[in-house]
């Protein structure tokens, strides 16, 4: 079972579904992207999903936050630039991509960057291919690292390195404890089944997911986090 | 429900210019001490002018005593005071929520401070005009992320955005999300995904007048658009409205009427002047854009030369709104003295055109300095439509150029994918030293 939409007409849901807020897209199984639509109340979960793992690391008000992202992954970070507010931090943007790189770099060198969130590989060959060194940029930052970028800068010293990564329509996010990625439990049931991480919704949602096997391998660990939280935690292979 | 109005905010977008004049006199003189009590820069440049917010009683005070600040000016504060907010910043966090950035195209890019989305009433207003109205889906493909997502800035009006990235890969998706969810706008076009749309459509036998034909608008930016772009949406039954900027302040955006950008000018101080001194040019003449933000609260600029070459008119338009508009004739730090004519890169678009190989006009002009003995041209062409040796196109496109625009022209000629390389997604730098 490849695409979510054969896995409906295989198990309808009987969900009840939500008002379009807006529409970004998620990744299916074979790696084709899909349109998403989400509702504000799902939104507005998944802000309070990320400012619980924010939480965790006692930032400072005022203290800025680069997310490196693209317009197509909203219905991802959207919430996690509204997560800042409440604590006051400052948000910058730059784009995920190779050529938008100079913005990255120019926000890490012109202002007091606490954290990155999103950078990916395509982010570290540009600043590397514009002869700067990543991990001097990136400091003693905390930094939220794709998994293509997690692996390379796994092996540099200095920042917290964190992952962040989509779990097809759901996201996860590892907390101050670096024990796992967490995943919003209220909003998500995340199965490991066979190896293949399965989601299913939990909560009215624009479109909901039973059973939707996401095509990403790992497993999940159930139980509290040393950081206090008792979402799941979920680990790629 | 009652019917909706043809104006988003009719009360400010149709004011007769003395209560419009008098709504900006009001907001001005509130900003004055605010931004001279909190912004480092402002506070700096007035006190060297001798001139205090308490000197300002009116409009005409600040037309005639205002000090200016420009790019440069802020761009020394930020470098000799480690300041990335260039001593524009007003405000501390918690109210400062995010940082904008400009492209960035030429340099370092400028921050743009916000506290709440001043753009929100600016894009509102224009959507509604081209038929927008609530729970009406938008496409959203801007060219670089660095605003952040602006998902909610369109919810307080119930429009819902489709988002995509800007870029080839995401046609499919677009197509198909334009069939299925009926959007009603789209921001933002540009020529190199216009090229590529049409190369899509022309490889999967896709018809665009069905794909685009629940569209009332498509908002096109970057550049002005070439002809053959405008001829394309034509033939696509996409109604084009151009967008450009106030001066890093807000976006202006044209109308169905097509006459000029409007300037939204409860929303910044529009002054047009004389590009080589400070007085102001009437009304249809060419000068230089200066903008001052008027209800920015996170890092208002104040007489800020744009270095944007304009003419302005504060006729009311045919759309039956009264705020001015401005037609955008090119950056005068762009300008060129070639053999003692001047010559803005704009001027060069429509001659690409006549040739199968240049028809994306997308060309580079390397300016060492204002003043040259030749135009130097860098063209892109495609390969695949050359139908003749390079050399003679190149010599052909020569002897066009030179001939139109009357003065001696250097071409040098580069792939388009080449040349594409050179900036972000939507668009290369048209100016370039080397």
């Amino acid at each position: 079972m490849t695409s979510h939409l054969k896995h409906h007409s295989a198990h309808p849901v009987a969900m009840e579904t939500l008002p379009t807020l807006g529409v970004g897209r998620y990744f299916l199984a074979d790696g084709s992207p899909c349109t998403l639509p989400f509702s504000r109340a799902e939104f507005d979960r998944a802000q309070r999903a990320v400012q619980q793992c924010l939480g965790t690391f006692h930032f400072r008000t005022g203290d800025q936050v680069l997310v490196l992202s693209l317009f197509d992954e909203c219905c991802h970070f959207g919430p996690i630039e509204h997560a800042l507010n409440p604590f006051g931090l400052v948000l910058l943007s730059a784009d995920a991509s190779f050529y938008d790189a100079g913005r990255t770099e120019s926000c890490l060198r012109r202002f007091a960057v606490t954290a990155v969130i999103g950078i990916d590989g395509e982010v570290l060959n540009g600043l590397e291919a514009n002869g700067h060194d990543v991990g001097q940029l990136l400091g003693d930052k905390v930094v939220w690292a794709r998994p293509d970028a997690y692996l390379r800068l796994v092996e540099l010293q200095g920042f917290q390195l964190r992952r962040w990564f989509e779990l097809g329509p759901a996201m996860a996010m590892e907390c101050v404890a670096a024990a796992g990625a967490h995943v919003d439990r209220l909003e998500w049931l995340v199965e490991d089944v066979d190896g293949e991480l399965v989601l299913t919704s939990r909560l009215p949602r624009a479109v909901t997911f039973d059973r939707y096997p996401t095509g990403i391998a790992g497993r999940v660990e159930y139980g509290t986090c040393s950081c206090g939280s008792a979402d799941p935690r979920v680990f790629l292979r | 429900m009652p019917a909706y109005s043809k104006y988003y905010d009719e009360a400010i977008e149709t004011m007769a210019r003395p209560d419009l004049e008098r709504l900006q006199e009001g907001l001005l003189l509130q900003l004055l001490p605010y931004a001279y009590g909190r912004s480092a820069l402002t506070r700096e440049v007035w006190d060297a002018a001798g001139v205090k917010p308490s000197d300002i009683r009116s409009l005409a005070d600040f037309r005639a005593k205002a000090p200016f600040i420009d790019k440069d000016r802020i761009r020394h504060f930020r470098d000799a005071r480690n300041d990335p907010y260039g001593g524009l910043k007003c405000l501390e966090a918690p109210h400062l929520i995010k940082v904008g950035f400009t492209s960035g195209t030429t340099g370092d890019p400028t921050p743009v401070p916000q506290s709440r989305p001043i753009a929100n009433i600016q894009t509102t207003r224009d959507y509604w005009h081209m038929g927008v109205r609530p729970g009406d889906y938008i496409s959203v493909c801007l060219f670089t992320f660095r605003g952040g997502h602006l998902t909610t800035n369109y919810t307080t009006c119930d429009f819902k955005p489709l988002t995509y990235q800007h870029s080839p890969s995401e046609l499919p998706r677009l197509f198909a999300d334009s069939i299925n969810f009926r959007p009603t706008a789209m921001m933002v076009l540009s020529t190199p995904l216009i090229m590529a749309i049409e190369d899509h459509a022309r490889k999967h036998d896709t018809d665009l007048r069905d794909v685009f034909s629940s569209y009332k608008g498509a908002i096109y930016g970057g550049e002005a658009p070439p002809p053959r772009v405008r001829k394309l949406m034509m033939e696509w039954d996409l109604e084009m409205y151009e967008i450009t900027s106030l001066g890093d302040v807000i976006g202006a955006i044209d109308c169905s009427a097509h006459a000029g950008f409007h300037a939204w000018e409860d929303l910044a101080l529009v002054e047009v002047l004389d590009p080589d001194g400070d007085e102001p040019v009437a009304d249809g003449e060419r000068g230089e854009l200066v903008v001052t933000s008027l209800q920015d609260d996170a890092a208002p600029l104040v007489r800020f030369r744009t270095d944007d070459l304009v003419t302005f008119t504060r006729e009311r338009c045919l759309c039956g709104r009264t705020h001015g508009r401005i037609r955008v004739l090119g950056r005068k730090g762009d300008e060129l003295v070639i053999d003692g004519k001047s010559l803005l890169p704009r001027d060069i678009n429509p001659l690409l055109e006549e040739f199968p190989e240049t028809l994306s006009a997308l060309y580079q002009v390397i300016r060492t300095s204002r003043e040259m003995d030749i135009l130097r041209l860098r063209i892109g062409y495609n390969p695949a439509a050359l139908w003749r040796s390079e050399s003679d196109l190149k010599e052909l496109l020569r002897a066009t150029i030179s001939s139109a625009l009357e003065v001696p022209v250097a071409v040098e000629l580069t792939p388009n994918a080449e040349l594409l390389k050179l900036g972000p997604p939507h668009k290369i730098p048209r100016v370039t030293k080397q």
